[in-house]
């Protein structure tokens, strides 16, 4: 931000201001409010305890698919479940996962040397969250069948 | 289910499962590396030209079934074709998989290749089907640095 502008000279304003460009996001930082107050009304345990039961859940059900390789098994981890599903790529993967209505992340995720070191070009990727249900997951795992299914 | 099936056509999972003119071609006169770094898909067309015709085709590489099957079909189409033809056959696929409507009009016969009429439902699938054929195009130019179709 500037303190004042002519042809001649430009003066910026003094610190922290002259780092400030233009608008600051101020709706940003009213949704990051709102986030923040719902959450603390649900509270941070609770809403850690119910992703951890979703994940369990998930990792269960997924591992039950014939053909599924989990990749990440950490005892204590995020509600992530990283994996995949016999020889199909996962883009492939992702794709007709999209057309059963679920949205799942597919390929090396920005973390190539980790996908070198499982010798995997890419992983099929669920993220779980407090919005998500056990429905939700066994939707999921009826898209994995409808997967194998196409490909044969 | 009914653009799925458009999408992963029997003759599509064929080639995915079994890429044909899939190897490394030692005498090849022409060759480029295709990557879309994004998505991972990496792959290498090797060209032998003579006479300005392609007398040999092959790849390698690795990627999704939309990329390995549109490389495989890719080699099966092009040997025996004119560097002219080959041209006109990369800008008719080029047209059917992003649903140009010009697409329907004339051009060379695209044959087995227009299995890939359902790629343009996906649009984001649009990069993997072609990939093969930006990199064949390199090969053809004798481009030095990959390309891509991200």
């Amino acid at each position: 931000m500037i303190s004042s502008v002519s042809f001649e000279k430009t003066t910026y304003n003094k610190l922290p201001y002259k780092f400030e460009a233009g608008t600051p996001d101020i709706a940003g930082v009213v949704g990051l409010g709102a986030a923040i107050e719902y959450l603390s009304s649900l509270g941070m345990e609770a809403v850690s305890a119910y992703e951890q039961e979703l994940l369990e859940y998930a990792t269960k059900a997924i591992s039950s698919v014939p053909g599924v390789r989990l990749v990440g098994t950490a005892r204590r981890k995020a509600a992530v479940v990283s994996f995949l599903l016999g020889e199909v790529h996962p883009h492939d993967v992702g794709t007709i996962l999209d057309q059963e209505g679920i949205a799942v992340r597919a390929g090396h995720h920005c973390a190539q040397p980790v996908m070198d070191r499982f010798g995997i070009p890419a992983t099929i990727r669920a993220s779980l969250a407090l919005y998500n249900t056990r429905e939700e997951i066994d939707l999921l795992v009826n898209g994995l069948k409808k997967v194998s299914e196409v490909f044969g | 289910m009914s653009d799925l099936r458009d999408l992963y056509q029997e003759v599509i999972l064929d080639h995915t499962k079994k890429p044909r003119n899939f190897h490394k071609m030692e005498a090849a006169t022409n060759s480029a590396k295709g990557h879309n770094p994004l998505c991972g898909d990496r792959l290498i067309v090797y060209l032998k030209v003579e006479n300005d015709t392609v007398k040999d085709i092959s790849f390698e590489g690795a990627g999704c079934a939309i990329s390995t099957a549109s490389a495989s079909m890719m080699t099966e189409s092009l040997k025996g074709k004119t560097k002219q033809e080959a041209e006109a056959l990369f800008h008719r696929f080029h047209q059917l998989v992003t649903g140009k409507p010009e697409a329907a009009e004339a051009g060379p016969e695209l044959g087995k290749l227009a299995v890939f009429s359902g790629v343009r439902e996906f649009p984001v699938r649009v990069k993997c089907a072609t990939l093969s054929w930006h990199t064949l195009r390199a090969a053809l130019e004798s481009q030095q640095n990959a390309v891509s179709t991200e």
